[in-house]
C-alpha cells in the first residue's frame, strides 16, 4: 500500500535518512524501530508531507505522494499522530476529535465521538474540558483516537508508548489489531519500545544512522538476539 | 448626574468602535503572531469607498454593505499577496511590512479622493431621542454604533465557538502544523481571518467617521486607541479585547470632559502603563508575551 524508495532526506549538511526504502503492506501493523536519532520520525514527518525529501518517492497505491503538501495527503486517507504534542491544548477535548472526524471520508462527527468515547471511556468524561488539562497519557489517548477519527486507511503513530501506562498501551494495541483485521486499517508505527512495537507488529523495519539495517517479519526480528543487541540495545 | 449619564454612554459608544478595532487586530495577532498598523488604514480606506458609493447616489445602506464587503476583499488580498510571502521569515518582516502599507495607504488616498477634509453622513439622527418629553442623551446613531458592533461581535463569537469553519480557523491559529495534518488548508483560514479582521475595522471606520470627519489620517488616533484597548484585554483574549476597547472609549470620554487635549495623552499613558505593570494585559490566559 506504502512504498518508500530510495527517500532521502537532509536537513541543511546532516543526512537524516540516506536511501531509504520499504514498504508497508495494507491491513498490516509495520513497526519502524531504531534508537534516538535513527531517522523515525524524519521518515513519518516525510510522509505526511511535513519535511520535503531530497531524493526518493513516496507512494500511496502508486500515486506519488512525495511533493504533496500535509493537508493534502491527510485527505488521501493517511492520519499522522504526532510524538509528544499532538493535541491542540487551547481546544477542547471534543473539539480535538471533532477537528479529526472534518478529515474523515465517510462517517459523521456523532459516530466518530462515539467510536472514540468507547475506545477511551475516560475521554467521555473529559470531553468538554481543556485538552490542556489532560495528563500525558490521557493526551497520547487523544491524539490516537483523533487520528482514528478520521477513518483513516494509513494511521502513521510516532511513539504512542510514550507517556503511556503499560495496560493502556496493550489495550491500545490490541484495538489497533482488530481495527487492522475488521476496518482493513493499515498502521506504520514508530517506536523505541522495540519490545512492545513487536509483538503486536506483523512486520518491521530497523533503522540506524538514516539506514534500513533490517526489514522483515517482526517474529524473525524479535528472535534475531545480535540485531537486537547492536541496534535497539537489548 | 445627568453629566455623567451622558459620558457613560458617550463613552460605550465610543468604546464599541475601539473594540472592533481592538478584536481585529486581536483576530490578526492569534493568526498570525504579528500587529498589523495598516489596521486603521485599511479601515480609512473602506470608508473612502463608502463615500464615494454615497456620492454615486446610492444609499448609506449599500455604502455600509459594500464597505463591509470591500473590507472583507482588501483583508484577504492583503494577506494572500503581501503578507503570505514574507510570513515564513522573521515577523518583524510582515510587521515592517503592515507599516509600510500604512504608510502606503496614507498616501495613496489623496491622491485618488482628494486630502481635504469630507463629512461623512451618519446612518441615523444624531440628536438624542425622545421619551415622553424628556430628551435622553442617547441617539439613534449611538443606538445603531453600539448595536451593530454588538451584533457584529457576536456573530464572530457564534462563528469561532458554534461552526466548523470557525473551529478549523482556532485550530490553524493555535497549531498550524496539526492543523495540517488533520487535512485543514492552514493558508485559507488565514487568509479568511485577515478577511474578518478587516470587516471589522471597516465597521470602527464607517462608524466614527461622521463623528470625526473624513481624511486619510482620521484613523490614526483610533487605531492606538483600538490597539491599546487590545493591549489592556491581552492580545490573544477576543473577550478581553472587548472589554478593552470599552473601558478605552470610558476612560476617554472622562479624560476628554476635563480636558479635550488630554485624550490622546491619555491613551498613550494608559498603554505605557499596562506595558509597564501587567504587559500579558487583564484577561489573558497566557503569563507571557513577546511583541
Amino acid at each position: 500500500m506504502l512504498d518508500v524508495s530510495d527517500l532521502t532526506v537532509a536537513y541543511g549538511q546532516a543526512v537524516a535518512l540516506d536511501q531509504v526504502s520499504l514498504t508497508v503492506p495494507e491491513r498490516s501493523i509495520t513497526a519502524v524501530l531504531g534508537a534516538n536519532g535513527a531517522g523515525k520520525t524524519t521518515l513519518v514527518r516525510t510522509i505526511s508531507g511535513l519535511v520535503r525529501g531530497r531524493g526518493g518517492s513516496v507512494r500511496l497505491d502508486g500515486l506519488d505522494i512525495s511533493r504533496l503538501a500535509p493537508e493534502r495527503v491527510a485527505r488521501l486517507g493517511i492520519a499522522h499522530v504526532p510524538e509528544g504534542h499532538g493535541v491542540v491544548t487551547e481546544l477542547s477535548v471534543e473539539e480535538n476529535l471533532r477537528l479529526g472526524s472534518m478529515a474523515s471520508r465517510g462517517g459523521g462527527v456523532r459516530q466518530a465521538l462515539e467510536e472514540s468515547y468507547e475506545l477511551f471511556p475516560r475521554l467521555r468524561s473529559r470531553r468538554r474540558l481543556s485538552a490542556a488539562s489532560l495528563s500525558g497519557g490521557e493526551r497520547q489517548m487523544l491524539a490516537i483516537a483523533r487520528g482514528l477519527a478520521a477513518h483513516p486507511r494509513l494511521l502513521l503513530l510516532d511513539e504512542p508508548s510514550l507517556g503511556l501506562a503499560g495496560q493502556v498501551l496493550q489495550q491500545i494495541m490490541s484495538k489497533l489489531r482488530s481495527l487492522v483485521a475488521d476496518r482493513g486499517l493499515t498502521v506504520l508505527l514508530i517506536e523505541q519500545n522495540a519490545r512492545s512495537a513487536l509483538s503486536v507488529a506483523d512486520d518491521a523495519v530497523v533503522l540506524a544512522l538514516g539506514q534500513v539495517v533490517a526489514h522483515d517479519r517482526a517474529a524473525k526480528l524479535a528472535a534475531d538476539r545480535d540485531l537486537l543487541g547492536t541496534y535497539l540495545g537489548f | 448626574m445627568h453629566t455623567l449619564l451622558v459620558l457613560i454612554i458617550e463613552g460605550l459608544v465610543q468604546g464599541a468602535i475601539y473594540a472592533a478595532l481592538a478584536l481585529a487586530l486581536v483576530l490578526i495577532w492569534r493568526a498570525t503572531k504579528v500587529i498589523n498598523f495598516a489596521q486603521g488604514a485599511m479601515a480609512m480606506v473602506t470608508t473612502y469607498v463608502a463615500l464615494f458609493v454615497i456620492q454615486l447616489g446610492l444609499s448609506y445602506w449599500a455604502a455600509f454593505a459594500i464597505a463591509l464587503a470591500f473590507g472583507f476583499l482588501l483583508g484577504a488580498v492583503v494577506e494572500r499577496v503581501l503578507v503570505r510571502p514574507v510570513e515564513s521569515a522573521s515577523p518583524f518582516n510582515v510587521v515592517i511590512l503592515t507599516l509600510g502599507l500604512y504608510l502606503f495607504l496614507e498616501a495613496v488616498v489623496p491622491m485618488i479622493f482628494g486630502g481635504s477634509i469630507r463629512s461623512f453622513p451618519p446612518a441615523f439622527a444624531i440628536t438624542g431621542i425622545e421619551v415622553g418629553k424628556v430628551q435622553v442623551p442617547l441617539s439613534g446613531f449611538d443606538l445603531f454604533t453600539f448595536g451593530s458592533v454588538l451584533v457584529v461581535v457576536l456573530l464572530l463569537a457564534a462563528l469561532f465557538q458554534r461552526t466548523n469553519l470557525g473551529l478549523r480557523m482556532r485550530a490553524s491559529a493555535f497549531s498550524p502544523e496539526v492543523a495540517r495534518l488533520l487535512g485543514i488548508r492552514v493558508g485559507r483560514m488565514l487568509t479568511t481571518g485577515w478577511a474578518l479582521a478587516a470587516v471589522l475595522g471597516a465597521l470602527a471606520g464607517i462608524l466614527i467617521a461622521p463623528t470625526l470627519l473624513l481624511q486619510p489620517t482620521y484613523m490614526d488616533e483610533v487605531f492606538i486607541f483600538g490597539f491599546t484597548g487590545a493591549i489592556v484585554g491581552g492580545l490573544d483574549s477576543p473577550w478581553g479585547s472587548v472589554v478593552g476597547g470599552l473601558l478605552m472609549g470610558l476612560v476617554l470620554t472622562f479624560v476628554g470632559y476635563v480636558s479635550p487635549d488630554l485624550e490622546t495623552l491619555a491613551g498613550l499613558a494608559i498603554l505605557t502603563a499596562i506595558l509597564m505593570v501587567r504587559p500579558q494585559g487583564l484577561f489573558s490566559g497566557h503569563r507571557e508575551r513577546r511583541v
